[in-house]
């Protein structure tokens, strides 16, 4: 049996920036794009907590929390970062009357 | 020496008074003083005679007849042996008889003028020109050095150009004035030449001033002095004396620089009888006497045939000439060239004396035939008068006692005459002894030396003797001109009588002249010395007191018959007028050769068409030339400077402003193109985002990791 | 003893990950593939979810928990609400096209590559050794009182500027959100 160590965490995360990353430039929704954002901090979370777990640690001491406050905080972030998002989304479809981002060409240079 | 330096003085007076009396003249003269200009600068020449007759007595009373010398530096010549250029004054033996000539005639002169030139426009301007024309002669007469004299021959020649182009409104005038100006012009550049050539073979030294054997006295020391004394004359000097012998050609009107002279008549008549026959014609005559002391035997063989051609040329002309004064004209050629020739032969004494003389007699004989034209209102053509000594008896006697004077008439078989006696019986007598050295020495030709002046000696007095008959004898051929004629004003017959007079008593016993110019005869001369020739220099040094001469010509002249028989001839062939002359001009022979006089052996015609004709197409060509040529590369360099400019401006504007412009269409264009990247659709910035931070990531690592 | 021996969570392990892991992904990379914002939605949930049972292997269960709570069940829902307020036409598909996708997914793949090379390349070998311990033995690993325990000591800064952080988003995002005075060019349906 495969030991499963933090390599294959880390390459799940990997997999899920690059759906994230892929989401984002591809979404022409902009509520697709506030989903890629919510996969890439799942990633990120996901990996704080795995390199948490397998961290070589003295194991006469307390155990180390580091990693899971880290992604505590994602969590709490990307929450208020998705209310924010929403907002912004709400306003442009109050605007042009659809979320297709490809309407908001406005502000070109 | 007190008496020297008053001598000095009075002549400097004398000499100066004329120019002083020219400036007063010409400011004042119009405005202020009116006729009285006349007088006035009358008088100041007769202040100048004065004062030179004084200093010829105190000279005479003198026993150093050394030359007196006042030199004057000038302008500085550094690098040459003299150092300046030296004006001031030599007066000799020869100067003092000049001065007192040379004053006396300008005074009588003046005095003529008051009365010829009354009535003109330009009364006051007239005597102005006068007097400076007189300074300019005794300027040339007192000359200290070879520049001086050259200044003042200039000067000559510029006065008497303003002098006879006076009636500058009429055609005849303004063409006779720059004819005049243009041959002595041509003379003066042979002068140049012939002293340039001195002036390279001998340095500086020619511009020394006078020492004490005359002016170029010292200059035959000097070219003894460089040793060309012993063998051959060398060609240079023969040609420098010839050279500057053209000068004289060119002012006294010798072959072939003859036609100036009668077409000169077209001044006022006492233009005529100062200049052209008194003065600056003497002053060639005068140059060449100074010229002695330089002239090799072959310059005074060339001397010698030009006065021959001349003498003879002109005697011929005078033969047929209708105009009174155009006859005189020719008559002056013809005893210039008795002086030129005289001067050639080595009878240096009796052709200054004769120059002398013959400023008497032919000063007075213009002034006769310029009453005569005065009272013919201006009617110059003799065939028109006829009988006028019963209306002009004192003109007329003048004009006879003068035509004895150029006839040298002489008491016959004595050796009492008048003044032309002596002078010209002289000449002749040098030109014998030279013609006999001559064929003595195996030229054969040399006969013609002294045949060619007796003959034309008899022509002479055949022509004078012609003029007088037409004139004043027989009838009058012009009824109208004959009932206007009058005696001329006392202004006018005064000076002629004191003129006739001079031609009488201006003999060797009687006045000192003579004694004067012997006084200065160059005893060594360049040709005495140099030895080639013998028989030359033996008839030079003999001709200069040639008893041996004289009776061979004594006998040529028939001891003094000759003239009488020459005068009665000329006055019966003339007395009916010309009917008898015509009768013989149209005989076969002769025809021809009164064709040829009577058009001036077409000299005229030669020269205006090989000369003048020669000179206006060099002129067009030139001209032609400086249009296109000239004017073509002025134009070009314009157009170049166009070129250029068009050039710089499309440098200016293609490049320069082209490249400022380029680049700013290149930030523009640069900016359109980065612009695009900011085209307002998010996806697009999302996915530079992430390309960009992919990027940076992997130079990030690749960084980290090699470095 | 291999931690393979030590714990006999480590023997399912591959197997139980391995299907998590499947579940996360694939969901992920159907949300990119799907045009459908609900079904986007939807596969975002199995995410969420796929990843909760990751933290739950991991030994994290506090955090699991608040995952499945605030994440799944806040955010998302959230998000879903947002679909629902913005939906103009329920059909309305938005595809990009062609060239879009190969430059998002060359991108995508381009930092996957990268990333992967990284770890290749790192010395990680944790978890090889016997270092680690196994996690029943770990006294209070990842539970209740222990993270509220450090909270409040060692992260009481991060905890009450969040807080504060928490605050300002709420008025913010109700500020920005208020109605304006109508929906403009909204189709009447």
């Amino acid at each position: 049996m495969i030991t499963v160590t933090l390599h294959h965490f880390v390459l799940v995360s990997f997999g899920l920036v690059a759906a994230g990353v892929a989401c984002m430039v591809t979404k022409r929704n902009a509520i697709g794009i506030l989903m890629g954002v919510e996969l890439v901090l799942n990633a990120a979370a996901l990996n704080f907590v795995a390199f948490n777990r397998f961290h070589p640690w003295d194991p006469t001491g307390p155990a180390p929390l580091d990693g899971f406050i880290f992604a505590m905080f994602i969590i709490v972030l990307a929450a208020a970062e998705a209310a924010i998002a929403l907002a912004i989304i709400l306003n442009l479809y109050n605007n042009l009357a659809s979320v297709d981002v490809d309407k908001a060409r406005e502000m070109k240079g | 020496m007190p008496q020297r330096q008053l001598i000095l003085d009075l002549l400097l007076t004398a000499f100066l008074a004329p120019l002083v009396s020219s400036l007063v003249v010409i400011f004042i003269g119009k405005r202020i003083m009116g006729k009285a200009a006349g007088w006035f600068a009358t008088a100041v020449m007769a202040g100048a005679f004065v004062c030179s007759l004084y200093a010829g007595a105190l000279w005479m009373g003198q026993a150093d007849h050394s030359p007196i010398l006042l030199n004057i530096p000038w302008i500085p010549i550094p690098g040459t042996v003299a150092g300046w250029l030296y004006l001031g004054a030599m007066i000799d033996s020869l100067t003092i008889a000049m001065m007192s000539m040379v004053t006396g005639i300008a005074m009588l002169v003046h005095l003529y003028s008051v009365g010829y030139m009354a009535g003109d426009s330009r009364y006051e301007r007239f005597f102005a020109y006068l007097s400076l024309f007189s300074f300019s002669m005794l300027g040339i007469v007192m000359a200290n050095s070879v520049i001086m004299l050259f200044v003042f021959w200039e000067l000559v020649g510029l006065t008497s150009y303003l002098l006879i182009g006076f009636w500058f409104e009429k055609r005849g005038p303004q063409l006779a004035c720059k004819k005049a100006f243009v041959m002595n012009r041509i003379g003066d550049m042979g002068f140049l030449i012939g002293f340039g050539i001195l002036f390279y073979k001998l340095g500086g030294v020619l511009l020394l001033p006078a020492a004490q054997g005359g002016m170029f006295d010292a200059l035959r020391q000097v070219i003894e002095a460089e040793g060309h004394s012993v063998t051959n004359p060398p060609l240079w000097l023969t040609a420098a004396g010839i050279g500057l012998f053209f000068g004289a050609i060119g002012k006294s009107a010798q072959f072939p620089l003859h036609t100036w002279l009668p077409d000169a008549m077209e001044g006022p008549t006492p233009v005529s009888s100062i200049v052209h026959s008194a003065t600056m014609v003497a002053a060639g005559v005068y140059l060449t006497a100074r010229l002695y002391p330089i002239l090799t035997p072959g310059a005074h063989l060339f001397i010698s045939t030009i006065g021959l051609i001349t003498l003879v040329m002109a005697a011929c002309m005078a033969l047929v000439m209708t105009d009174i004064k155009r006859v005189l004209a020719y008559s002056t050629l013809s005893q210039l060239g008795y002086m030129v020739l005289g001067l050639g032969s080595g009878a240096y004494a009796f052709a200054l004396f004769h120059l002398i003389t013959h400023a008497f007699f032919k000063c007075c004989l213009f002034q006769c035939s310029g009453s005569v034209i005065h009272a013919a209102h201006h009617q110059q053509d003799m065939r028109y008068y006829g009988g006028l000594w019963k209306k002009m008896p004192i003109t007329a006697a003048c004009y006879l006692i003068c035509t004895f004077a150029i006839a040298g008439a002489s008491l016959p078989f004595t050796n009492l005459g008048v003044s032309g006696f002596y002078s010209k019986d002289g000449i002749i007598a040098g030109t014998v002894n030279y013609g006999h050295a001559m064929m003595a020495g195996g030229y054969h030709f040399g006969w013609v030396f002294y045949w060619g002046p007796l003959v034309v000696a008899y022509v002479t007095v055949f022509y004078m003797a012609r003029s007088f008959a037409l004139t004043f004898l027989g009838k009058p051929r012009d009824k109208h001109l004959y009932d206007h004629a009058h005696e001329a004003p006392w202004t006018m017959w005064l000076p002629q009588v004191a003129l006739a007079v001079m031609a009488i008593i201006t003999v060797p016993m009687l006045l000192p002249y003579f004694d004067l110019i012997v006084a200065t005869e160059p005893t060594q001369t360049v040709a005495g010395v140099l030895e080639p020739v013998p028989w030359l220099q033996q008839a030079i040094e003999v001709a200069g007191h040639h008893s041996a001469g004289m009776t061979l010509t004594h006998q040529a002249l028939l001891s003094g018959l000759a003239w009488i028989l020459m005068l009665v001839l000329g006055i019966a062939l003339y007395l009916p007028g010309m009917k008898h002359s015509s009768r013989i001009a149209a005989l076969p022979g002769v025809k021809w050769l009164y064709t040829w006089a009577i058009n001036k052996f077409y000299f005229d015609a030669l020269y205006d068409t090989v000369v003048v004709n020669a000179f206006k197409a060099l002129a067009i060509v030139i001209a032609a030339w400086d249009k296109h040529l000239v004017d073509g590369v002025v134009n070009l360099v314009g157009l170049l400077g166009k070129l250029v400019a068009w050039g710089v401006g499309r440098f200016d504007n293609d490049i320069i402003d082209g490249s400022v412009n380029g680049a700013a269409t290149l930030a523009q264009t640069v900016g359109g193109t980065l612009r695009q990247t900011q085209s307002g659709r998010l996806r697009q910035y999302i996915l530079l985002l992430f390309t960009a931070a992919t990027l940076a990531a992997v130079v990030a690592v690749y960084v980290l990791t090699i470095g | 003893m291999t931690l393979a021996e030590a714990h006999p969570v480590t023997r399912v392990a591959p197997v139980l990950f391995l299907a998590l892991a499947a579940l996360t992904v694939a969901s992920a990379w159907a949300i990119v593939a799907s045009p459908n914002i609900v079904r986007m939605a939807t596969y975002l949930l199995l995410t969420l979810t796929g990843v909760a049972g990751m933290y739950f292997m991991l030994g994290a269960e506090l955090l699991a928990a608040v995952q499945l709570i605030v994440y799944a069940g806040g955010t998302l829902i959230l998000i879903v609400f947002g679909v629902m307020l913005t939906a103009s036409n329920p059909g309305l598909v938005l595809k990009p096209c062609g060239w879009e996708w190969a430059a998002g997914l060359t991108v995508a793949g381009a930092m996957a590559v990268l990333l992967v090379l990284a770890l290749i390349h790192t010395p990680l070998i944790w978890g090889y050794e016997g270092t680690v311990p196994v996690v029943s033995s770990m006294e209070g690993y990842g539970q209740v009182a222990s993270v509220g325990r450090a909270l409040l000591s060692d992260y009481l800064v991060a905890f009450e500027v969040s807080g504060v952080l928490l605050l300002v988003v709420m008025i913010g995002a109700a500020y920005m959100a208020r109605k304006r005075g109508g929906i403009k060019g909204v189709a009447q349906s």
